[in-house]
């Protein structure tokens, strides 16, 4: 099927939306939507047009369906604890590569301009093509995170990255704006060093989130290590 | 019906805290939005326990998808819903064979007094208007063809069979009206 022709592509997108298209062409398209931007814009579209007759008269769930939604939450949570069980000892390594990926990211990108930085915890974010894009580095000492920029990243128009640190209960915390180049170094609390639970990113309006709180697609997550 | 009593505005930054592994978001947008989904689920689904475990799933599906959410693409209770609604066609498409209750719109074409009973429902003004009068446009099984699809799941052979119309016609009402719709609602959104 030809989902490059526009004509051919809408009419997917809203056979698709309408739920007409069925059985393999149904599944081919779904593998398709997830790495095809363009078939993605025309579902959206198209589910904004018909979200119309998505309104009926509401009907309370009895009580069970939330009930199971929570098991399931906590089995995957405990899924989720084993895992972080097992990651515990290889944290180790994974702080050692961090370090080695430090270096090797500024022998590549910075290779004179880098300072020979303090900190006592790093993250490496990637960019979605899974590349090095910022490098975060955490130092106790001055109540300070360095932010260093290994490629030029640039968000849409009128939108801004906003970098989250995420409390142990999943609250994030701004930490403020990504830069889209160079480096940048700025103070946080004392408190923001006692959550180790990762940090987020996403796509803001211009300046960042004015609420507080993450507004926009979340984009990407890393994981912080502490250096040996 | 309101669609929600959350603004999208609310349910945006919901879905933004719930990417982060928040559960209170999480809890929060359930109990805002899961009404208005499950009554379109059984309003879909004609069988209780079927939408039960359908909006379990959709529910699951949204924490575990958040991050895909994309605030420009769509609003969010549209985002919830299409979740919920492609769940329910698989939960259909599972089933080898399956009895259809009696259609809402069976017999029904969108008349003035079922595009006022339609609208009344919908609750909206202005641009979420532009819909109702763009199906009513439509020729009468053209139309019960989209909303039969669309609302109750029907592919293109039980539509043709509830219909007693070849398949071959049924699929050129779907197409037709396809485009005439996104005619329709362009040009009542530049007028």
């Amino acid at each position: 099927m030809n989902y490059q022709h526009p004509e051919r592509r809408e009419m997917l997108a809203a056979e698709y939306v309408m739920g007409t298209l069925v059985g393999q062409a149904r599944a081919r398209f779904e593998r398709l939507l997830s790495h095809n931007r363009l078939l993605r814009i025309e579902v959206a579209q198209w589910e904004e047009r018909l979200q119309q007759l998505n309104h009926v008269e509401p009907v309370k769930p009895p009580r069970r369906v939330w009930s199971n939604i929570n098991k399931q939450l906590k089995t995957e949570a405990s899924g989720g604890q084993a895992a972080q069980t097992r990651v515990r000892w290889w944290k180790g390594y994974a702080a050692l590569a961090s370090v080695m990926l430090l270096a090797t990211a500024a022998a590549l990108f910075v290779p004179r301009e880098l300072p020979s930085e303090q900190s006592d915890f790093v993250s490496v974010m990637n960019t979605e093509n899974n590349e090095p894009g910022w490098i975060i580095r955490f130092d106790t000492k001055t109540q300070s995170i360095a932010i260093e920029t290994l490629r030029t990243i640039l968000p849409a128009k009128d939108r801004s990255f906003e970098l989250w640190l995420l409390q142990a209960n999943g609250t994030p915390v701004s930490l403020g704006l990504l830069p889209n180049e160079g480096k940048q170094r700025r103070d946080i609390s004392e408190s923001d060093f006692n959550v180790n639970n990762g940090l987020a990113v996403s796509i803001e309006p211009l300046g960042g989130s004015t609420t507080g709180a993450p507004t926009g697609p979340v984009v990407y997550q890393s994981s912080i290590f502490t250096v040996l | 019906m309101a669609s929600s009593d959350i603004s999208p505005a609310d349910l945006e930054h919901l879905i933004a805290r719930c990417a982060l592994r928040d559960r209170h978001a999480f809890a929060e947008i359930y109990k805002a939005t899961s009404a208005n989904v499950f009554g379109f689920l059984v309003n879909m689904l004609r069988d209780r326990a079927a939408a039960e475990e359908v909006l379990q799933d959709a529910y699951m599906q949204l924490w575990q998808k958040s991050t895909s959410y994309n605030a420009e693409r769509g609003l969010p209770m549209t985002w919830i819903m299409s979740l919920a609604r492609y769940r329910a066609l698989d939960h259909l498409r599972r089933q080898s064979t399956r009895t259809r209750h009696e259609s809402n719109y069976a017999q029904e074409p969108l008349t003035q007094e079922s595009t006022e009973d339609f609208t009344a429902l919908s609750d909206g003004e202005g641009d979420e208007q532009h819909l109702v009068v763009c199906l009513d446009r439509l020729q009468d099984q053209a139309r019960e063809s989209v909303i039969k699809a669309y609302c109750e799941g029907y592919t293109h052979e039980e539509l043709s069979a509830s219909m007693g119309t070849p398949i071959g016609t049924v699929k050129s009402w779907i197409r037709r009206s396809i485009k005439r719709l996104k005619e329709c609602l362009h040009e009542l959104s530049t007028s």
